[in-house]
């Protein structure tokens, strides 16, 4: 065997190598840079159409996996659901709408004002 | 000679390294396509729409400004009737807060001043229910607070 085969099987070697280990690098990294905010939560959201005023029961929540990069602090979250049960909803929701916690300081304010 | 042989070799190995170069173009377009595969598999069943959000974690008595605010895609579930769109910006600008927003969170027309939304319009809110006392104006100030509020009268 020549040197400059000897030369050629040494490059392929590397070369394939290199890429092998860039692959092995560089996939992991883009696969969950591209996947990563579509991880699935579960948030509470409304079970059925309600109306403005409404008293929220186990009954009218249901749970709903979201991906994360849609939801915030203010959205009620499974465990949390007990905290938001009988409160009233000051405004009127559609089945499947996502409860947030920010609604419940407008009841407040509804119940501060003329409900007292 | 040795020296001739050297130079052979080395010749040798950047030829090698160059015929490498089909393998990694090869490995490059595979790894584009199987991320790209992945990226719709995560996606499909979301339909996403532009919806007006808060760019930062805002409290109630805040006026509204430009910075405030900012347009995202969001999945079309978090989006109501009520939902500030991209084309309604403008009238939410200069708006007082009535509620806290966390960032990221969408800006619904009744969470503001002056902006009550069709349910309301339509249907007064009813009052709360006699063992539901409303939050006090100390608990309605964040997220966490009110969390707490609700979390404490829960447990009673």
């Amino acid at each position: 065997m020549t040197s400059f085969a000897k030369g050629i099987a040494a490059g392929l070697v590397v070369g394939h190598a290199l890429v092998l280990v860039a692959a092995l690098v560089i996939l992991p990294f883009a696969h969950d840079k591209a996947t990563s905010a579509w991880n699935l939560v579960t948030v509470t959201v409304i079970d059925k159409d309600i109306p403005a005023g409404t008293p929220l029961t186990y009954q009218l929540v249901a749970q709903r996996d979201v991906p994360e990069q849609f939801v915030t602090e203010a959205h009620v979250r499974p465990e949390q659901t007990a905290t938001i049960i009988s409160r009233p909803m000051p405004h009127a929701l559609k089945k499947g709408e996502p409860l947030v916690y920010s609604s419940f300081a407008l009841a407040g304010e509804v119940g501060g004002s003329d409900c007292e | 000679m040795k020296e001739q042989s050297k130079r052979g070799f080395r010749e040798g190995l950047l030829w090698g390294a160059a015929l490498a170069l089909p393998f990694a173009l090869i490995t490059a377009l595979l790894g584009y396509g199987y991320i790209g595969l992945k990226k719709t598999a995560v996606r499909r069943g979301w339909n996403l729409v532009e919806a007006v959000v808060a760019s930062r974690t805002l409290a109630p008595g805040e006026t509204l400004s430009v910075e405030d605010l900012e347009v995202r895609s969001v999945a079309d579930l978090m989006v109501t009737a009520d939902t500030i769109l991209p084309a309604q910006l403008n009238a939410s600008i200069g708006r007082r807060l009535r509620v806290p927003l966390a960032a990221g969170q969408v800006l619904h027309r009744d969470f503001m001043e002056g902006m009550t939304s069709d349910a309301e319009q339509g249907e007064a809110p009813a009052c709360p229910p006699a063992e539901t006392k409303p939050l006090s104006a100390e608990a309605s100030k964040n997220i966490l607070s009110i969390k707490r509020a609700l979390a404490q009268e829960a447990s009673r």
